[in-house]
């Protein structure tokens, strides 16, 4: 109707429904925190208002401030009847237990009685709490707890008190550890594989050696995998693996033995190395590196963590430990076991169980059957876009140790422009990894569109990649080689190569691979040096021309028509020998000094 | 394990911290952080972990919102990434989207949900409706509720049933008084079409997606008319193993309400429902476009919302485009998209104009790639079809609803 009072209806209404949805919400608290008298609100009668108070509280703590100074107060609403207070207070309170340790022991009282509570949330808040406080006076009292919820008929509770236990093993009393790592093997036989999950991962942290209590329980561990949670999956994957290669050694027909033998040729070596020669239906197979073999047993009998942190001659002295045992995975059961219930959780869909199973197979299971592992790895490339990176650096590994199992899916590496720079890379090396004659020539149309792409780190890094996959098959060389001198002609005729210009990469990365081309058969390349001779007038960038100065030099020997040019050649670069950076004076003194100097 | 998470916001400010353990992480691992991000850009920007002097911190990066998760003991990276893509997952169920205001304004409910799924460092309850029982979302109605009577309590003080049963991902007394099932399948097409315009690789990543509101524990039973087209195949938690492995049927007892049931890739396909034909020739300083969109196979639904986005390359100093169907829109990173809604029944869309090259440049040396997205709704492209969805124990009414839609995913075509 009239203009003006439409502009502020709108305003109005625009203002009511932003009204509207900050009605009910936190951000008053989280914006102006200060405006009210925090410690009378805690006083108050109403739950209502202690809430107000608690949540203000919560509000500067998210934010970084230091709000102990009301611990007192907030202590004495732990025994509130509301539960939305007493979350409140627990959150607090385990932010704040550390510092005011004296106060916080105040509520003790109120936490033991809550474990009697007929709610098991009350119960499990409470034995939370408890442990939380982390204070060297009560461990005793949270310990009683723990063991007594570690028996509660509610599932929560008992997965309460898995949890609850690696935070009374840090205070690290050495008289409550025997009994902590009873409840652990109390908790790992539970039945309910919520608990199990969370015994797993209180075994990791407190206990991570005590294979006892693994091996009363193994087969029952193995059979409730599949059904625990993922988060547990994870942990007691790598558990039972670490358990499996204590006990019994490394799997034989896997594919971590046969990278760790040796050729029994190698008699030349160091007398001090034994080598451990398995008998094999008494006829000797394979020996192998025992150094090399203890090594990798140990570290996963110890664990990463544990392996990485101790220092070298602590190394030396656990080698009592016998880890150069082998076992077959043909007649060992509890590594057919192990692999049979990983089997289906290559379908998971967390990626870290994919990868942890993943793993297990690599390590345990014969090399015919390890494919089973490539599809499931290859499609978290695709599903799970946060992993990427990670599985790709896995990835990594396994194709050079195994190409084979990679190269029919070559296509799943391709780049993607969605892929990020690192993702770039690591595809490449794969590629130039698995590449076969089969394939080389899709791959090499793709690395032709690569280096037309605008990043010209990624082009250079394709230049790298022609010439890896160049070294591996031979066969290929003279058509990289070709295509390689077209790039470098192309990229001269663009006016602007400067040092440090991505350009220059790119004609620098070209050379090199070149270069490296060359070494393999320099007699077959001959045309090729003096062709990139010829062009050393056009190339500026002195990283360049340095080395095609070298290879004259390298190879002044090589074939019929470079020794006769050598004369030219050295002519040229002593007339351009003033303008040069340093390094290229350095390379042309190297190279002059090379030549045969028959001609001079 | 986990010591403590942080979220920050797009400019690098922390909108929240969670300390799990009872080493504090000072904040200024923030700060360390933000500064590489700076001085390093998009390469440091996009890597998952990192090393810093003190800690490992683990990152992803949604909507704006960093997350990140520090540590300084030995532990599986993926478990930390996959954990924080869970946080992300759950606070934007629950806040509806992800993005700062949303969270401050709701920041309580981030914490309680932080404090539940993750205890001491080790993730404890990451599965939607256990989560959703015991904290509620907000919504309108709670929060009117909440201010007409004054009590703003949104924590559950009963225990969820779902964490003491064998079925944890489901709520145990659900009740609905229509029982109804839709599954969706919901696609997204993977193309890479070279300069030579050769289809180098043409693959289906989908998704089924089913929303259950059925009452009680139903049991059921889902199979594929074709199962063997199936490349690579992941499972929900729910889905029992065997019966998979043995006649490809999918077995299971679903969680409440929407959840993804599994994800799979269809290979191999022959040919794309639209073509892109880009062209650039340059001479002398300047270089001329033309790209031209049309339907090649026509899949027998609409396509819609087709949009190209391509980034010039730092080279070009300016561009002038036009298009004789939809919009041309270059921002200031150079990034120049092209909607095109629907291809019309009378004229191939098509988009053409100048570009000038940088002073000294006489040809364009480098090309950019075309991302391409669309929508067909009602078809599922890889071929995959539904034989039948089987219920134990049926009750009087029950309603299915199957649906499909296929988008575009990593669609590229190079120039």
């Amino acid at each position: 109707m009239f203009p003006q009072f439409a502009g502020t209806s709108e305003t109005l209404s625009k203002a009511a429904s932003s009204l509207v949805f900050r009605i009910g919400t936190d951000a008053h608290l989280y914006d102006d925190p200060e405006d009210v008298n925090i410690g009378a609100l805690l006083e108050s009668r109403f739950d209502s208002e202690k809430c107000e108070a608690l949540k203000r509280l919560l509000a500067l703590i998210a934010q970084g401030f230091d709000v102990s100074n009301f611990f007192p107060q907030v202590v004495k609403n732990v025994a509130s009847q509301s539960l939305e207070v007493k979350k409140l207070v627990y959150l607090y309170l385990l932010h704040y237990a550390e510092k005011r340790p004296n106060e916080a022991l105040l509520s003790i009282n109120c936490f033991q009685k809550d474990l009697g509570d007929p709610n098991p949330l009350v119960r499990a808040w409470a034995l939370r709490a408890m442990a939380g406080i982390r204070l060297h006076v009560i461990s005793p009292l949270v310990l009683v707890a723990v063991g007594k919820c570690a028996r509660d008929p509610s599932v929560f509770v008992r997965k309460c008190a898995a949890n609850a236990l690696p935070k009374l093993h840090e205070l690290r009393q050495e008289e409550i550890t025997s009994a902590i790592e009873e409840i652990v093997g109390i908790l790992l036989n539970d039945r309910s594989p919520g608990v199990v999950g969370a015994a797993a991962a209180a075994f990791a942290s407190i206990c991570p050696n005590n294979f006892t209590l693994i091996g009363r329980n193994y087969r029952n561990l193995c059979q409730i995998l599949p059904d625990v949670e993922e988060w547990g999956q994870i942990l007691l994957i790598e558990i039972l693996l670490r358990y499996v290669v204590a006990s019994h050694g490394l799997v034989k027909e896997s594919i971590m033995s046969s990278l760790l033998c040796i050729e029994s040729s190698h008699s030349e070596k160091d007398v001090f190395d034994v080598n451990v020669a398995l008998e094999d239906n008494g006829i000797p197979s394979r020996t192998y590196d025992s150094e090399l073999v203890n090594l990798v047993s140990r570290s996963y009998i110890e664990g990463l963590g544990e392996y990485l942190t101790r220092s070298s001659d602590t190394n030396a002295r656990l080698s009592d430990l016998n880890g150069a045992r082998f076992t077959s995975g043909q007649t060992n059961d509890d590594v057919k076991l192990l692999l049979q219930c990983t089997s289906p959780l290559l379908w998971s869909h967390n990626s870290a169980v994919v990868l942890a199973a993943a793993g297990v197979h690599w390590i345990m299971s014969p090399k015919e059957d390890i494919k089973r592992i490539v599809k499931p790895l290859l499609f978290i490339l695709r599903s799970s876009g946060a992993s990427k990176y990670v599985v790709l650096c896995n990835i990594q590994v396994f194709a050079k140790a195994l190409p084979h199992l990679f190269v029919p899916h070559y296509e799943d590496f391709f780049v993607s422009s969605s892929d990020s720079y690192q993702s770039k890379a690591l595809k490449l090396e794969i590629l130039s990894s698995i590449v076969t004659e089969s394939s080389i020539s899709s791959v090499f149309k793709e690395f032709q569109d690569y280096i037309r792409d605008p990043d010209r780190r990624f082009a250079a890094d394709t230049v790298a990649a022609i010439g890896l996959c160049a070294r591996r098959l031979p066969k290929m060389a003279n058509t990289c080689v070709e295509g390689l001198l077209a790039l470098i002609r192309q990229e001269l005729l663009t006016s602007d190569i400067e040092s440090g210009n991505g350009e220059a990469d790119v004609l620098i990365q070209s050379i090199i691979s070149i270069k490296s081309i060359i070494k393999q058969d320099p007699s077959c390349h001959e045309k090729v040096i003096i062709q990139l001779f010829r062009s050393l007038d056009s190339i500026k960038v002195p990283e360049a021309r340095v080395m095609i100065i070298w290879m004259v030099g390298e190879y002044s020997s090589v074939g019929v028509k470079i020794p006769r040019m050598l004369t030219t050649v050295l002519k040229y670069l002593a007339w351009c020998f003033k303008s040069e950076a340093v390094e290229t004076k350095l390379q042309i003194l190297n190279t002059t000094i090379k030549c045969p100097c028959f001609h001079i | 394990m986990l010591q403590c998470i942080f979220l920050l916001a797009d400019n690098g400010a922390v909108i929240l911290e969670k300390q799990l353990t009872g080493h504090r992480v000072d904040r200024s691992i923030c700060d360390w952080f933000w500064d590489h991000v700076i001085s390093q850009g998009d390469s440091f920007k996009s890597m998952p972990v990192i090393a810093s002097p003190t800690h490992y911190i683990f990152q992803i990066v949604r909507a704006g919102i960093t997350f990140l998760a520090c540590t300084q003991v030995e532990m599986p990276p993926l478990m930390g990434i996959e954990f924080l893509c869970r946080v992300a997952d759950i606070l934007s169920d629950y806040l509806g989207e992800l993005n700062e205001d949303l969270i401050k304004d709701n920041f309580v409910i981030v914490y309680e949900l932080l404090d539940e799924m993750i205890d001491n460092g080790f993730p404890l309850t990451t599965e939607p409706n256990i989560l959703r029982e015991m904290i509620a979302p907000p919504n309108i109605v709670s929060k009117m509720l909440s201010v007409v009577t004054g009590n703003s309590s949104n924590v559950s003080d009963i225990l969820p049933g779902a964490t003491a049963s064998c079925v944890p991902w489901r709520p145990t007394d659900v009740k609905y008084a229509n029982n109804e099932v839709y599954v969706d399948l919901v696609e997204e097409m993977d193309a890479i079409i070279n300069r030579d315009g050769v289809l180098v690789k043409c693959e289906i990543y989908g998704e089924v997606q089913v929303n259950c509101l059925l009452s009680g524990l139903p049991d059921l039973t889902l199979s594929f008319a074709n199962p063997s087209i199936l490349h690579d195949v992941r499972f929900h938690p729910c889905v029992r193993f065997r019966p998979w492995e043995s006649h490809q049927i999918l077995s299971f007892v679903p969680p409440d309400g929407q959840f993804k049931l599994m994800s799979y890739r269809v290979k191999k396909l022959k040919s794309t429902p639209i073509y892109v034909k880009p062209q650039l020739t340059s001479d002398a300083g300047t270089c001329r476009i033309s790209v031209m969109v049309g339907i090649r196979n026509d899949p027998g639904k609409t396509i819609d919302s087709i949009i190209l986005q391509f980034q010039l390359p730092p080279c070009i100093l300016s561009a002038d485009l036009t298009s004789n169907h939809g919009t041309v829109n270059v921002l200031s990173n150079k990034i120049c998209t092209w909607s095109i809604g629907r291809i019309p029944k009378d004229k191939a869309p098509s988009l053409s104009g100048t570009m000038v090259l940088e002073t000294g440049l006489e040809t364009l040396r480098v090309f950019p790639t075309f991302q391409v997205e669309f929508r067909i709704m009602g078809v599922a492209l890889s071929g995959l079809q539904i034989d039948k969805l089987d219920l134990q124990n049926v009750p009087n009414r029950l309603y299915k609803g199957f649906r499909a839609v296929t988008r575009a995913g990593e669609y590229e075509v190079r120039s």
